[in-house]
Order: C-alpha cells, then sequence, then structure tokens
C-alpha cells in the first residue's frame, strides 16, 4: 500500500467515527437554528468534510466536539446568511407593539424583574426546554437574525452590509424580537416561578 | 422630590414605548447625548423600564452562552438514511482529494 492509500484508509476511519459519535449531535444543534431536517443534514455533511480539510489544526488537547461544533457554528452563520439573502426580508415597519403600550406609549403588561444568572438558568433542562419553545414561535427570520446579532455575536453594521438590510429595518426587527422573547420567558417561566 | 417635579420630569422623558425602543438600540448603535440624556431620565422615574433593561441584558447573555453549549439543542437524531448518505458523501469526498499523483 502507498502512503497516499495508507492516509486515505485512516482519514476515512476518522471521518466515520466522527460521524458515529458527534453526528446526532451536531444534528440536534443545527435543527432548531435552521428549521429543517435537510438543510440540518447538509450542515453536519458540510461540518464533517470542512473538519476533514482542516484535521491537522485540531488541538489536541481541546475536546473534538467542541471542535465541531465550533466549525458547525461557522456553516451555520453561512446557511443563515444564504437563506437571508435568497428570500430578501420585507422592510418591517412597527414592532407590534400595539399589545404593549397603551395610547400614551405605557406599559400594559406586567414588566417583573428577572432575577437569577444567566449561565446557572441554562444548567435547568426545564429552561432550556421553554427558552427553545419561545425561540421556535418567533417568525423564522426573526429568529435567524437574532441567533446571528446576539449568540454568533455579528455586529450590526456587518449584518446590514452582508444581508443588504437598512440598519433601521434591523433595529426594528431585534426590537420586536427581544419583545417577544422577553414577554414569552417572563410568562413561561420567570412569573410563573420557575420550575 | 415634590410630586409636580416629578410630574414635570416625567412630561420631558420619553414614554415607555420610545424608552423600550432606544434600550433596545443601544445594543445596536450608540445613542445620540439627547437621546441618552432623555432615556436616563426615564430610567431613574421607571421601575418597569429598569426591569426591561435588565431583561434585555440578561436575554444577551443567554443567548451568547446558549450558542457557546448545547443548551439548545433538540432531541432529535440523524436518520439512519441521512448517516448512510453523509458516509457516502465523506468517502467520495476523500476518495477525490487522496488520489495519488499520476
Amino acid at each position: 500500500m502507498d502512503t497516499a492509500q495508507a492516509s486515505n484508509g485512516a482519514s476515512s476511519a476518522v471521518a466515520e467515527r466522527w460521524l458515529d459519535e458527534h453526528g446526532d449531535a451536531l444534528y440536534a444543534y443545527a435543527l432548531p437554528r435552521v428549521r429543517s431536517p435537510e438543510a440540518a443534514e447538509d450542515l453536519v455533511q458540510e461540518t464533517l468534510l470542512a473538519a476533514l480539510a482542516n484535521h491537522h489544526r485540531f488541538m489536541r488537547d481541546a475536546s473534538e466536539r467542541t471542535w465541531l461544533i465550533s466549525i458547525l457554528r461557522h456553516k451555520l452563520v453561512d446557511h443563515l446568511r444564504r437563506a437571508v439573502r435568497q428570500r430578501p426580508l420585507r422592510e418591517v415597519q412597527s414592532p407590534e407593539t400595539a399589545e404593549l403600550f397603551d395610547g400614551r406609549g405605557r406599559w400594559k403588561v406586567r414588566m417583573s424583574a428577572w432575577k437569577g444568572d444567566p449561565h446557572a438558568v441554562l444548567e435547568d433542562t426545564e429552561f432550556r426546554g421553554v427558552l427553545a419553545r419561545c425561540l421556535a414561535s418567533l417568525p423564522s427570520r426573526i429568529a435567524q437574525l437574532f441567533w446571528l446579532r446576539e449568540a454568533e455575536g455579528i455586529g450590526s453594521e456587518q449584518l446590514c452590509q452582508e444581508l443588504e438590510i437598512s440598519p433601521t429595518n434591523l433595529w426594528t426587527m431585534m426590537h420586536r424580537a427581544r419583545l417577544r422573547l422577553r414577554g414569552c420567558l417572563s410568562v413561561n417561566w420567570f412569573e410563573s416561578g420557575g420550575k | 422630590m415634590s410630586l409636580r417635579v416629578v410630574q414635570s420630569l416625567r412630561s420631558l422623558s420619553p414614554s415607555c414605548r420610545d424608552a423600550a425602543r432606544l434600550i433596545s438600540e443601544a445594543s445596536e448603535r450608540d445613542l445620540g447625548p439627547a437621546e441618552r440624556a432623555g432615556l436616563l431620565m426615564h430610567l431613574a422615574l421607571c421601575r418597569a423600564c429598569r426591569n426591561f433593561r435588565r431583561s434585555v441584558r440578561f436575554l444577551e447573555a443567554l443567548l451568547l452562552a446558549a450558542a457557546k453549549t448545547q443548551a439548545l439543542s433538540s432531541a432529535e437524531n440523524l436518520s439512519p438514511a441521512a448517516k448512510d448518505r453523509i458516509s457516502r458523501a465523506l468517502r467520495t469526498d476523500l476518495n477525490r482529494f487522496d488520489r495519488p499523483c499520476p
């Protein structure tokens, strides 16, 4: 066997093992973000292909799962950008606040104080379920943009440029996402006494 | 503060609707001096908007932390058919790259 074949055999075994050990976790991470099984499967495939191509960059002291998830997050960002670009966003004029404020612009809903620590509360399986359902209840494009902005930490200016949307449109959509998520989490978690 | 002072400050500060928008936009852009002053005045007088600002910051930290962990993963697995397809794609790709030079 020559060296090329040997390395092919080794890489192929590594890729198969990644798929077995981490394929489900990668899929489960991607699915709620893209909301489509086909797109999530494609992302797992793209991630593993990219991982194979960059195998030499893997730091031995990092966890393999963490490394693969970080590659998946890059692929996910690309996917969400493509998705928003292919079907351009409508201009959103108002954050739909009629049910939140009265005629004089005062809150109509209870504005409770959220207590606790974001990192600690994420450890709670039940809370994670509530958060996932609240994110899933947002319109898909708004949820995708909110994820890029807040979770992946992409700056507003950069998002506006790359997705060719106006800053006011982005701000309005982010505001809408925050108002709705805050409302959903308040009712389903913070005001119902947590667990 | 006397009631009249509080009332006149209230009439100068933005409404909760505008304050909430400014709280949100402060995460997206730098607010102008007038906007900042109005917002600060409103926040000093309005517990509800202070609570809103707190939940906006909570949400930011929450989403950042959720992205780094697998906290929001679904419970679903790859279907056997999908696994098979991906496995084949990986092998095809390896053959493409690792073919010995002619």
